[in-house]
């Protein structure tokens, strides 16, 4: 017997979706705080799908999440999801509530979810996935997730015992998450002519957690992401199930790539630009043939799929590239995918919009972890110009010139959507503009300058 | 000039190691000696002109203390002496008397100092500080699991305009006793207080101490002493 709570809250909540649609708004978390307020433990009590596919982890949980959704939508599985928003408690309860029935029966049999790590403790106990893709753990937000042993720890306390885990290989953190539940691994082999130094600042795991003594890694793809051993005892990377062993990139921001699965080749075209990327097309690959999908339904849905333009996005006009980035800003690992990026492209700009829009709102940014990003690798030739625009300019200058970079190089302004006027087409080929992802109003302002200014150059 | 730095491959958190490469900038010339877990850190055979620690997870920070145990003597006398030393985030918790856990257990530290921390995983604090050392102010931030209490009051390192000390309560942040400095302040605190970093290079023996990048460092610094007194101080 359901308490009364939770059928007014459930009642509460649709009313909401229904006022929300009304005023033309979108329901991302709102309607999932109404009725966590009203009924704390509403998850509990309401339905869920049959089958629940999530994904979690420091990077990459969007694009794995919009990839699953895609790919399962073009097989014919209607999914609930919450691709639309929030993937904290409100938001999953949002979702959930949305595809409920008024007596709060699930309408939909699958389900796609992407869950933070943080909400572990609030969701995992009424929300079990079946299939939990993990793509990574690293160093994120310091404010909200502190460092990696406090997620790994929440995590490995929260998952459900039951829950199939879909674990990268080549990260050593991760990979060790909840022992005894029934686990796939995903890892990719390191690619002819990639470049394997590694040469991050920052490793989250540099010891071997059995004995403390140093790890030997076989290959180091980014920060502590590779494939190693312990030096003294057993300790070591698990061999992936899924190893993505080729890849060739094609002009459209594609790749044709090729994974050992049991000894056989399985061929697929995905959509991603760069290596690092390739690790979320594997997991997807990994999670969905573990779901049931085959080699040849999956094959043909990948290459159906993109990925969504707000996150990337590429303009080209008269010989020169325009690329528009997100990257999670107060995350030192993906701000510094971001800039490997642009680390050997000839006559390269960088412009960095990576201001906390919220932090700049309500008090001043906790700037320590530009020291963890790894603005070293602008110290090359090609980058002609770094132009910094945001209230942290000051502070992002002096990062970049302890990182090595020559002053002349880097200009700065307070304003966003001013940093057109320090780009100097004559120099600049490729333009990168590197955001994040709360400033995506000045990214479009900034892109729609920029595109005019290419237009009208030589 | 020889700089230790201990556990580097842990003590790296919250752009800690900001310090270490900032101070490779202002003292070229210096020796930076690391020492890893395992190893007899340099100072209990050699005589380091500086001795530095940042930030450690929960559990790097128990075994550091045990490895750091059996110096406890060696580490006393060289405060005792003189010697420079900064430890920043959780590392001087390291010389307090204990932290109590979660479940209220204890974690025996080094005893060097009269305080002790109060750990509570699920009690994250962030908070900005804006105080002053030294006739100077000094600018920082925190991000922390532990709250730190005992008398510092003959013997704190900021006093506090803005933000917390030791504690929530607390305006008197960190340790001061002869040339060493402790505070739970994180990330590159050297490059955000420009004066400060100069004091230390002072202290090292450097005649008319310049940091590097001065002038950016010196602007930058000052447009967050107007921005923290200005800003709402959102303590979390």
């Amino acid at each position: 017997m359901k308490p009364i709570r939770f059928y007014f809250a459930l009642f509460s909540g649709k009313l909401t979706i229904l006022l929300l649609k009304m005023l033309k708004k979108r329901a991302t978390n709102f309607p999932g705080s109404v009725v966590l307020t009203l009924c704390p433990d509403f998850l509990k009590h309401l339905d869920k799908p049959e089958k629940i596919i999530a994904v979690t982890g420091t990077n990459g949980k969007t694009t794995c999440s919009n990839m699953l959704l895609d790919i399962l939508t073009d097989n014919g599985y209607d999914c609930t999801n919450n691709n639309f928003g929030g993937n904290v408690d409100t938001g999953i309860s949002a979702c959930l509530l949305k595809d409920s029935t008024l007596t709060g029966k699930a309408k939909k049999k699958y389900c796609v979810l992407e869950i933070d790590e943080r909400s572990a403790v609030r969701v995992y106990p009424y929300v079990q996935p079946d299939i939990l893709i993990v793509t990574n753990l690293t160093r994120d937000s310091y404010k909200r997730n502190a460092h990696v042993e406090y997620i790994f720890n929440i995590l490995n306390e929260n998952i459900p015992d039951k829950t199939h885990l879909i674990l990268n290989a080549d990260d050593l953190i991760s990979s060790s998450l909840k022992k005894n539940n029934k686990r796939t691994y995903f890892g990719m082999e390191p690619f002819p002519g990639e470049q394997l130094i590694g040469d991050n600042i920052v490793r989250d795991i540099t010891a071997c957690p059995v004995c403390s003594s140093p790890l030997e890694y076989s290959f180091l793809r980014y920060n502590h992401v590779g494939r190693a051993k312990c030096s003294k005892c057993d300790f070591c990377s698990p061999e992936p199930d899924f190893d993505t062993t080729e890849r060739v990139f094609t002009p459209d921001g594609r790749a044709d790539i090729k994974i050992l699965h049991e000894g056989k080749t399985e061929e697929y075209n995905v959509p991603c630009e760069n290596t690092i990327n390739l690790y979320n097309a594997t997991a997807v690959a990994a999670a969905l043939r573990t779901f049931g999908l085959t080699e040849e339904q999956l094959a043909a849905s990948f290459k159906k799929i993109n990925v969504v333009r707000s996150r990337y996005d590429v303009i080209q006009e008269k010989g020169r590239t325009l690329k528009c980035i997100m990257a999670k800003g107060q995350n030192p690992v993906a701000c510094s995918h971001s800039l490997n990026i642009a680390r050997n492209t000839p006559d390269t700009a960088v412009i960095l919009l990576w201001d906390d829009y919220y932090d700049r709102k309500e008090t001043s940014e906790n700037t320590a972890w530009y020291y963890d990003v790894d603005f070293e690798f602008l110290v090359n030739d090609n980058i002609r110009q770094i132009i910094v625009a945001g209230k942290r300019a000051g502070d992002l200058l002096l990062r970049l010139l302890v990182a090595g970079i020559p002053e002349e190089k880097i200009s700065t302004t307070e304003h966003e959507v001013d940093a057109d006027k320090l780009l100097d087409l004559n120099i600049s080929k490729n333009i990168y503009i590197f955001f994040d992802m709360y400033v995506d109003q000045y990214k479009e302002i900034l892109k729609e300058k920029i595109k005019e200014m290419m237009k009208n150059a030589d | 000039m020889q700089i230790e730095v201990l556990y580097p491959e842990q003590c790296n958190l919250f752009g800690d190691s900001g310090n270490i490469r900032y101070l490779k900038k202002c003292l070229p010339d210096a020796e930076f000696i690391n020492t890893s877990l395992n190893d007899t850190p340099f100072f209990v055979t050699g005589d380091p002109d500086m001795i530095y620690m940042g930030a450690c997870t929960e559990s790097n920070q128990e075994k550091i203390i045990t490895r750091l145990m059996p110096y406890k003597d060696k580490l006393k006398e060289a405060i005792d002496n003189g010697k420079v030393m900064l430890f920043t985030g959780n590392a001087p918790e390291v010389f307090y008397k204990y932290i109590e856990k979660d479940d209220k257990s204890k974690v025996e530290c080094l005893g060097i100092f009269d305080l002790y921390a109060k750990q509570r995983i699920y009690e994250r604090f962030n908070t900005l500080v804006l105080g002053s050392f030294d006739g100077k102010e000094v600018v920082g931030f925190k991000t922390q699991f532990t709250q730190v209490y005992g008398d510092n009051s003959e013997n704190y390192f900021v006093k506090v305009e803005r933000g917390a000390g030791i504690n929530k309560e607390s305006k008197l942040e960190g340790v001061h006793v002869n040339n060493f400095f402790a505070t739970s302040m994180v990330g590159p605190l050297l490059v955000m207080n420009p004066y400060f970093t100069e004091y230390l290079m002072g202290k090292l023996g450097v005649t008319d101490p310049e940091c590097a990048f001065r002038e950016q460092s010196v602007k930058a610094y000052k447009d967050r002493i107007t921005d923290f007194r200005t800003c709402r101080c959102v303590t979390e």
